[in-house]
């Protein structure tokens, strides 16, 4: 059976780099029985040959897990049978990390190898350590390594095939059984830590001098939230900008798909389910490829430099007036992109409230999904007059909307606070690392590993709705001529079921139609109006443009302005409502998040469109 | 002359680390006990706030004052002063 080695290190030790540096491209989600959470792993050789699989375990600082990332740790290591360990130490912050290391070896008697990462920067910060005392006493191999620059990974390779072949490791003379009080335990740990430190550290090097000083930029009291300002402005500017011309050569593909498609010998049918079903609904997903990729990239950038730390420490403070935790900052930011990975980012939350109330709201952010619906909505319904200094109408109702979703987000998570989870604020702690120069190859492997995610779920659940809807679309056809009537069709059946439900919010059934499908994915909203109206009507609807001006006739404004209101607020996505329940492990908060979203939706449009008419 | 608390010369010697000013040090001498905190307190001793401990305040968020940053062994984290409040200490002086 192929051997498994388990990754575990405390958080910034490097871990995750020494992991994109060990390992072949070709990271995947694990899932452990019994858990539902996941962690990545990938497969790396050893000199000798043999085929590896590593696990790259969440960062801890501690076995007895405070944080549910810290659960994932402490469970895998209890159910999994690993073969082995590589445990990372920083060796620029020994003191915490040789306590956690003491901890980890101390629990199990799997054969160990210890990465002693980040030498180099140790050695130029001036620190030393007697290596041979250091695996002498502890009675694992240890092997400076410096993953960022591919340093020390040979040995480390050799000593852990070395290691593999036992079974068990001795326990080191410097280890024993600990028992008593978790209190009592770690006392014990760190004079253990404290002693061995003694004798293995030859000098003790400086403090970091360069993050001190930058810190007094960064967290200056006018300039640092200046520089938060500023970084998220371009964050978002460059989401939009840098994104447009991937996505119209994305889109020009699919259109020149859709142009030979309907070039070609094909049957009728075929070239419909081709054309409408398969390439409308993969094309309109993968468009948002690039500005997903930005977006993760930027974060995954802010947070290996060390930002992001500094960013909840500045906005704990406007965060806590809101109910919410510093930390549901990066997984409020994350959602910008998708709303699924963003709620399995509140997994770094400490406190299971915050979590809860993070995740409840997650859904009001922005996320990428909605944008080519305002898009569409507001080009048909929206002048684009000069407003002032070079401001359109356009663009300036484009901020109001993700204006309005996160002060929405931001209401609706102090009422959360207020009503239903009333006592002490949770603590915070949060460690403000080291500045650091992110390796490349590490953000490329991340993004790389999100994009496949991404394109799973495009290949998957997106390619299945797409043809459901278009089949829902297309069939029964009409009984006399035998050709596509959407009138008559299934989807039709169905949009004039719900239209009664929906008309307070002046939507027809031909809109009730078209949001079905939104169920499964936002996006599909605008391809399946263009199928609506490009199978009904005799012209094909393939560009937005032209879709946007048959809209402009057929509704009215308020019935533009209603459905608007609604996607800020509809709990329109089913990947979002699954991954809540998954993580939450509740179905009840799942449905709370479903019924206070369709609650205000409801509300929002049925406003709206009496403000309008 | 008596100093009392209302003479501009006066400051009390900090008690809990949420009262330690930017820039100084401190010693832990213990922590207080809340019950619904008790994880969190075994937290902030895995990270190294042990009693004996030297710590050092080392500056406080732009917005609000609050959380603060203390550097603890060869670590540095943020946490709010209602948190900081729950570690007793005694002044050691600047850094």
């Amino acid at each position: 059976m192929k051997k498994t080695v388990a990754l575990v290190g405390t958080p910034n030790s490097g871990k995750t780099a020494l992991f994109n540096i060990l390992t072949r491209s070709n990271q995947r989600v694990a899932n452990y029985s019994g858990v539902t959470v996941e962690g990545v792993e990938a497969d790396f050789f050893l000199p000798g040959g043999d085929d590896v699989t590593l696990s790259d375990l969440p960062g801890a600082y501690s076995l007895r897990p405070y944080t549910e990332d810290e659960n994932v740790l402490a469970d895998a290591l209890k159910t999994q049978s690993f073969s082995g360990m590589i445990l990372v130490v920083d060796a620029t912050q020994p003191e915490r990390a040789i306590r956690f290391l003491i901890e980890v070896l101390d629990s199990t008697r799997l054969p160990a190898v210890v990465a002693l990462n980040m030498s180099d920067l140790a050695a130029k910060r001036g620190f030393e350590y007697d290596l041979v005392q250091f695996a002498a006493l502890l009675g694992v191999p240890v092997i400076p390594t410096a993953a960022t620059r591919k340093k020390g990974i040979p040995e480390l390779l050799a000593a852990l095939e070395v290691s593999l072949k036992n079974q068990r490791r001795e326990a080191g003379v410097f280890l024993g059984e600990s028992s008593g009080s978790a209190s009592s335990r770690i006392i014990d740990f760190y004079k253990k830590a404290d002693e061995l430190l003694k004798r293995i550290m030859i000098r003790k090097g400086f403090p970091d001098e360069r993050s001190r000083k930058l810190d007094r930029v960064i967290l200056h009291p006018v300039l640092g939230p200046l520089i938060l300002l500023l970084v998220l402005g371009v964050v978002f500017q460059m989401m939009f900008n840098l994104a447009q011309v991937p996505m119209d050569l994305i889109d020009g593909a699919f259109a020149w798909l859709q142009g030979k498609v309907a070039g070609s010998s094909l049957a009728t049918g075929w070239k419909s389910f081709l054309s409408d079903g398969v390439l409308a609904g993969v094309g309109g997903t993968l468009v948002f490829l690039p500005q997903i990729l930005i977006l993760y990239a930027l974060i995954l950038f802010l947070e290996d430099f060390g930002f992001m730390a500094r960013a909840v420490f500045m906005l704990d403070h406007l965060m806590g007036k809101v109910g919410l935790h510093g930390r549901s900052f990066l997984p409020l930011l994350s959602s910008y992109a998708c709303n699924v990975p963003g709620i399995l980012t509140t997994r770094t939350i400490e406190s299971k409230t915050d979590r809860i109330i993070t995740t409840l709201i997650i859904p009001l952010t922005t996320c990428s999904a909605r944008i080519p619906v305002y898009g569409l909505l507001i080009s048909a319904f929206i002048p684009n007059t000069p407003v002032f200094l070079g401001l359109k109408l356009q663009g300036l109702v484009m901020l109001g909307l993700y204006a309005v979703g996160i002060l929405s987000a931001f209401l609706m998570g102090g009422l959360f606070k207020r009503f239903l989870f009333q006592g002490r604020r949770p603590p915070l702690l949060i460690e403000l690392p080291s500045y650091k120069w992110p390796s490349m190859r590490s953000l490329l492997k991340g993004i790389a590993y999100r994009i496949r995610l991404f394109l799973k779920r495009v290949g998957t659940v997106i390619l299945g709705v797409t043809v459901l809807i278009w089949f829902l679309l297309s069939f029964p056809k009409d009984p006399i001529s035998g050709a596509v009537a959407v009138d008559h069709s299934y989807a039709a059946m169905i949009g004039h079921a719900i239209e009664p439900l929906v008309r307070p919010l002046g939507f027809d059934w031909r809109i009730a139609m078209a949001l079905i499908p939104t169920f499964a994915a936002r996006e599909v909203m605008v391809g399946t109006l263009a199928t609506v109206y490009s199978i009904q009507g005799s012209a094909s609807v393939s560009d937005v443009e032209q879709l946007s001006l048959i809209l402009k006739s057929e509704w009215s404004l308020a019935t533009g302005m209603s459905l608007l209101v609604w996607f800020i607020f509809a709990p329109m996505c089913v990947s979002t409502l699954a991954t809540a329940r998954r993580e939450l492990k509740s179905t009840g908060y799942m449905m709370l998040m479903l019924g206070y979203l369709f609650g205000l939706a409801y509300l929002g449009s049925f406003v709206a469109v009496r403000v309008f008419s | 002359m008596v100093l009392n608390s209302e003479s501009p010369a006066f400051t009390p010697a900090p008690e809990t680390l949420g009262e330690v000013e930017t820039g100084e040090r401190a010693e832990i001498t213990g922590f207080r006990m809340v019950e619904e905190l008790g994880d969190f307190l075994i937290r902030l001793q895995e990270v190294g706030f042990l009693v004996g401990e030297q710590v050092e305040v080392i500056g406080k968020a732009p917005i609000g004052k609050d959380p603060i940053s203390v550097r603890v062994k060869d670590a540095v984290y943020a946490m709010r002063r209602d948190d900081a409040n729950l570690i007793l200490v005694k002044s050691v002086g600047r850094a």
